[in-house]
């Protein structure tokens, strides 16, 4: 293949710039307004840089002990339900990749059921309330401790990887969980990554369950307290309501914005290169 | 780069593939995928939290961030106008000097109150609790407030209600399904808030009982024992009722509909300040789209916006006085507003409108927020808001771009000429019921209603003012004038629990008296043409299971019809299809509902 001209490098180049800013100018101006002195903000006009920094809007929420207590919620529930996630997919995952284990058709079954058929909310409810999890942050695990979905990837791999290798650390005495841990988890780092960042920006996001499950309103996780930042004195509460107190500034909703995006984004980079290799080597096996 | 061929499919489809991942990644949290996705109003829920915090790769977050503050900062007028409700009221009386209450000659237009402070007065005699615990169930709008043991403000109000208040709140965005889970569970707390509205399924928990049937207590005489809950509009009580009997406690708000918000400098600019029938409006309605009634050289003004694409029917069917939702014909039948002449002519009328240009171009899609955007950029002549809103939009909205800008609420005339008709409110928005399992108990069903009492205290009163203000010197401070200003403490503290009721609404806008009773004068025009819903109390359970798809299907017609893309006539077929798919079953079981309660 011949090298492309000068111009047309330069012009893929330019488009490519393009795109890469439509991208990220919507993230530029979140922060930059998030930052921004609310008289600025009143005036109008783009702002990608903020005129006058200030912490203003950051104070404004981090007054009190609601959206760190909330951020502290959400980050313990994402470090255990995250771990709980990836211990029992894997685990699941592994047995189920082994032929000849009893019953693994039936479970693979049971479990793919609930991709195709999920109880209501009326069921889960009543399902959290008599094991007695309502009010504790168990109810956001527990319930979604293995996705179906995830387990299906994990499973894949797990079978990509060749039956000779377990056989020889069979050979050398290592029972199921040594193979699992010495041999099949370090083979399958990829695959880990990725669904453990699946899981973990399911329970960052966590929303409706919070909702759902925890009675005491400072239990709730930061989605559930930055969306009624946000929505405290919208529309959606006005018409409802007109007793609703009045909006938040623009600048302390964009605050909100990157509180709520900033840990997702800063764990992205890390994982990526996992990420797109450990999703394309499942996929292409299954 | 040098990539061979052959491998560029499997590349697209892995492409894809990671794709598809990405979104079901962030579009369901893995812990509520089961519960999340089981209604439309859940999952837009979750993926509205998920798409804040989605990855830069996918599309949709970067333009999540902006619309969510346009739509909140549009809705500064809605919040500006409701300054004169309870909640605002007491904190936001102008300046000192004499106190004067101006009563409206008609019924169920609220009070003005005009000038500074009032005289403190106590309007609960006595503790109203007997030292036990008091659990609800209620919506909220502010973020969660300190637990009791932190919380001055709770354990205030613990001590003058006597009982350990012991709220449960909940997003307005999860109301009806978590009441549905906890009715399910057999765990609703001692009062809880119901929005037949957005959760018309209760209606079959009050049947079966899951609610004590409070008429008894709420009715002649015995009312009396509740002073706050007495001084309630009569009407409140009556459109409360389910099957004539009372539920719950309503929490009041405006009986009056809602009409035009209205450019009434720009009508007067084109010489058409006053609005007499149909053609009048039309010829307005076109002339702001069409003659630049802002003078401003440019073509870039329209008519008519929408709340939430309504296509400002409503002031329309009032014109041509079509009934508010059932018209009740002396021989005790009921006929649906869609199958009256008086809709058809006015559909024919706003098809023609359409077909003049008097819509912004995007009106059938318009939401109230973004109407009330192209509002106060001076784009749009006129949209259907709440009438109490006019005087915030007007200060904070209108007149900061265009100072000389004057503002109406349209008195919507007959389209003949003579008087038009307005469809009244239910007046409350939604109302307190007490759970079963307190209902052998008169006593305690009498504290609870004591409790919601106090809850009630108008405005002026020594409980009304710590609801809404919290203890002086520690949640706020009297300012000028006996002002009272929240401190951040206050702002953290109080929340919103304390809106578990109310008085009703009284007009006492910060802008000043003449503000008041000019809102007040239009409450009356309002409220002088007002037409009731006969069928507002009636229970049917076709309506129950089927009435919001059946009230979609409407909407989605009318729309059509509107715009030109299906022809007048497909209004026979759409009464036709409302009757077979249970418009007919919903109005047999309302006429048998009225002559079981004898009206």
């Amino acid at each position: 293949m011949e090298k492309p001209s000068p111009v047309m490098q330069a012009s893929k180049a330019l488009f490519l710039l393009l795109v890469a800013a439509v991208m990220i100018f919507p993230f530029v101006y979140v922060v930059a307004v998030s930052f921004s002195s609310y008289t600025d903000v009143l005036r109008g006009g783009l702002i990608l840089f903020p005129a006058n920094p200030t912490l203003e809007a950051y104070r404004a929420i981090f007054a009190g002990s609601v959206v760190t207590r909330a951020l502290m919620v959400s980050g313990g529930v994402t470090l255990v339900g995250t771990a709980i996630n990836v211990i029992m997919t894997t685990t699941l995952a592994y047995g189920l990749s082994r032929p000849g284990v009893p019953g693994s058709r039936i479970i693979l079954l049971v479990v793919l059921l609930t991709m195709l058929f999920s109880a209501g909310i009326i069921p889960n409810y009543l399902l959290v309330k008599n094991l007695r999890l309502i009010d504790s942050y168990w109810a956001l695990i527990l319930p979604g401790a293995i996705s179906a979905f995830n387990l299906v990837i994990v499973r894949n791999f797990f079978m990509g990887i060749p039956q000779e290798l377990l056989d020889s650390a069979r050979i050398d005495g290592a029972n199921d969980w040594q193979v699992l841990r010495h041999i099949v988890l370090p083979l399958s780092k990829a695959v880990l990554a990725v669904i453990a960042l699946f899981y973990a920006v399911g329970h960052w996001n966590s929303f409706f369950d919070a909702i759902l499950y925890l009675n005491d309103s400072n239990k709730w996780p930061i989605q559930v307290v930055l969306r009624q930042y946000v929505l405290q004195g919208s529309v959606l509460a006005g018409v409802l309501d007109p007793d609703a107190p009045p909006p938040p500034t623009q600048t302390i909703q964009m605050a909100i914005v990157v509180i709520a995006t900033v840990p997702i984004l800063v764990v992205y980079p890390f994982l990526q290169k996992y990420f797109a290799k450990g999703v394309l080597s499942g996929a292409i096996k299954g | 780069m040098h990539v061979p061929k052959s491998v560029g499919p499997l590349r697209v489809i892995s492409l894809l593939l990671l794709i598809t991942m990405l979104l079901a990644a962030c579009g369901t949290p893995a812990g509520s995928d089961e519960a999340a996705a089981d209604t439309p109003a859940a999952s837009q829920a979750a993926s509205q939290a998920a798409v804040a915090s989605a990855a830069p790769s996918t599309a949709p977050s970067p333009s999540a961030a902006p619309s969510v503050a346009a739509g909140a900062s549009a809705a500064a007028s809605e919040q500006a106008g409701a300054a004169e409700s309870p909640l605002a009221g007491a904190s936001a009386a102008a300046g000192g000097g004499e106190v004067q209450i101006v009563k409206s000659s008609v019924p169920g237009v609220p009070d003005a109150i005009l000038g500074g402070e009032l005289e403190p007065f106590q309007s609960v005699q006595g503790t109203p609790g007997n030292g036990g615990t008091v659990s609800s169930f209620q919506i909220t709008y502010t973020p969660p407030i300190p637990a009791p043991a932190e919380n001055r403000y709770l354990q205030e109000l613990n001590k003058r209600l006597g009982v350990t208040f012991e709220p449960t709140v909940v997003p307005a965005a999860a109301y009806a399904e978590r009441l549905a889970a906890i009715t399910a569970g057999g765990d609703l707390p001692d009062l809880v808030l119901i929005d037949l509205n957005t959760a018309p399924d209760q209606l079959r928990a009050i049947q079966q009982g899951a609610y004590c049937d409070l008429t008894p207590y709420l009715t002649g005489d015995a009312l009396k024992e509740y002073p706050n809950l007495a001084a309630f509009p009569e009407r409140l009580w009556e459109n409360v009722k389910v099957q004539d009997k009372i539920y719950g406690v309503p929490r009041p708000r405006y009986l009056t509909g809602n009409s035009v918000i209205w450019r009434q400098d720009w009508a007067e600019n084109l010489g058409m300040a006053e609005i007499e029938n149909a053609d009048d409006f039309r010829e307005v309605a076109v002339a702001f789209s069409k003659n630049d009634p802002d003078g401003n050289g440019h073509n870039d003004t329209f008519g008519l916006g929408s709340n939430n694409g309504d296509l400002t029917l409503p002031f329309i069917y009032y014109m041509f006085r079509v009934p508010n939702q059932w018209q009740l014909n002396d021989d005790g039948s009921l006929t649906y507003y869609i199958e009256t002449d008086a809709f058809k002519q006015a559909i024919e009328y706003a098809r023609q409108l359409y077909a003049d240009g008097a819509y912004h171009p995007d009106a059938a899609n318009l939401t109230t927020a973004q109407s009330n955007e192209e509002f106060k950029a001076g784009k749009l002549g006129g949209y259907i808001n709440a009438f109490y809103s006019l005087v915030g939009i007007e200060r904070d909205e209108v007149r900061k771009n265009f100072p000389d800008a004057e503002l109406t609420v349209l008195i919507p005339p007959g389209h003949d000429g003579g008087q038009g008709v307005v469809w009244n409110n239910s007046g409350y928005f939604g109302f307190v019921a007490i759970s079963a399992r307190n209902c052998n108990d008169e006593e305690r069903v009498k504290e609870l209603l004591r409790i919601l009492n106090y809850f009630a205290a108008p405005a002026g009163s020594t409980e009304r003012t710590f609801l809404d203000n919290g203890i002086e010197g520690v949640h706020h401070e009297v300012g000028d004038g006996g002002r009272r200003q929240l401190t951040e403490l206050g702002k953290l503290e109080r929340g919103d629990v304390q809106t578990i009721m109310g008085p009703p609404p009284v007009f006492r806008r910060p802008e000043g008296p003449e503000q008041s009773l000019r809102l007040q004068k239009i409450a009356e025009e309002l409220t002088k043409i007002g037409i009731d819903n006969p069928a507002l109390t009636a229970f049917s359970e076709t309506q129950v299971a089927q009435g919001a798809e059946l009230n979609q299907l409407v909407k989605d017609r009318i729309t059509a019809i509107v715009l030109g893309r299906e022809p007048l006539e497909a209004v026979d077929t759409l009464v036709q299809e409302w009757r077979s798919r249970g418009g007919d079953q919903i109005r047999q079981e309302f006429e048998a509902d009225l002559k079981a309660s004898g009206s």
